[in-house]
């Protein structure tokens, strides 16, 4: 009778064959003890695989990943509140410079939409939809200061604190990134 | 689409909550780590490998299908980093670094209580050389008989994984057990 191969019995002890392959092995391994033994030494070694040996991972993993996360996240905010703070910054400038009691930028635009055509017509009709919903809100902050707290401040003075606050901010964010490199 | 823990927990980090991503590290970290120390075999590389796998996993999460398993995506991953770093730094093998993992386990295992019959020591024992074996069998062999055990992973998976013939992956986890059988023996633990 020819013994089993020893991939045969690896597999038997790892419970990977067919009901009826599991058949003939018990069959066999009643009557040969050279492949019970062996047998025995593959379920024994299966048995330890099957419960590792776990070293504790050391703690400062966690909180070094966790402490990047953050950083990455607090990054892209910055970056994306720059973006916004210079945004505010370019319109206010413009308002205040070619426009500061007529909307006359606003008109500007929209005449010149109409003379032109296209991709420009489209630009064009952005950047004098941006102006009016600019105006729109430095109106409503007055109507709002107005109403509440009784100031009558003026869309251009909301304007001009709306400049210095965004240069602020922008100088402010523009600082904590070059303290840090410009890296996450 | 039914999304298990790990895909939820995905789902909340996608959705802007950095913080579940520390749950899914609690679950994973201890075999990732393990995984890694077993195979580069110096507590600081796997340390810094460990993060690194982490940080990558985290910025890459937007690119995960959730039609796969998150544990057999990150494996891949991880799988990968190692073969990498391995590769970069035709790493050495050494001795001494199985001693400090068999030290600081045994360290571990001092303040937990266990039975002290003699059956218990030597069942301890043999888990330990088992596990102590692992380290002195070639990469190509470890690496497969980690991810079968330790990543707790089926042969399917684990061709997914390695990107390795299903034939060649039974075949080499065979002779892994084999070696390992050879090598317990010597001890006399395994009758």
């Amino acid at each position: 009778m020819d013994c089993l191969s020893e991939e045969k019995l690896s597999a038997y002890a790892e419970g990977s064959l067919s009901s009826i392959e599991r058949a003939i092995i018990r069959d066999h391994l009643i009557l040969c003890p050279r492949c019970q033994k062996k047998s025995r030494e593959f379920h024994r070694l299966e048995k330890e695989l099957e419960r590792p040996v776990l070293v504790p991972a050391p703690a400062k993993i966690r909180r070094s990943v966790m402490r990047q996360i953050s950083s990455d996240v607090s990054y892209y905010s910055s970056l994306t509140a720059l973006a916004a703070a210079a945004f505010v910054f370019v319109v206010t400038t413009l308002y205040l410079v070619f426009d500061f009691a007529n909307n006359s930028i606003i008109r500007t635009f929209q005449k010149a939409s109409v003379d032109s055509g296209g991709i420009v017509s489209a630009i064009i009709k952005a950047i004098s939809t941006t102006f009016k919903w600019f105006y729109s809100l430095l109106n409503t902050a007055n109507i709002f200061l107005k109403t509440l707290l009784q100031i009558d401040a003026g869309v251009e003075l909301i304007a001009f604190f709306s400049l210095g606050f965004s240069l602020m901010l922008m100088f402010f964010i523009y600082t904590k990134l070059l303290r840090k490199g410009w890296k996450k | 689409m039914n999304l298990d823990e790990d895909q939820k927990l995905i789902r909340k980090v996608l959705n802007g909550n950095p913080q579940a991503f520390e749950e899914l590290m609690k679950k994973y970290e201890s075999r990732i780590y393990n995984y890694i120390l077993r195979m580069v075999r110096e507590r600081e590389a796997a340390t810094e490998l460990t993060q690194e796998f982490f940080l990558k996993i985290y910025r890459m999460l937007s690119t995960y299908n959730f039609i796969y398993k998150f544990s057999t995506w990150s494996y891949r991953i991880c799988y990968n980093l190692v073969i990498d770093h391995l590769r970069r730094d035709r790493m050495k093998v050494s001795s001494m670094e199985n001693d400090i993992i068999r030290h600081q386990v045994h360290k571990e295992q001092a303040n937990t209580p266990e039975k002290t019959d003699i059956e218990a020591l030597e069942k301890q024992e043999l888990r330990q050389l088992v596990w102590d074996a692992i380290g002195r069998i070639p990469p190509k062999y470890r690496e497969l008989i980690l991810l079968r055990y330790l990543g707790e992973k089926k042969y399917h998976e684990i061709a997914q994984i390695s990107n390795l013939p299903l034939g060649t992956i039974k075949n080499r986890i065979f002779k892994a057990k084999n070696l390992l059988r050879q090598e317990i023996k010597k001890y006399g633990l395994l009758e």
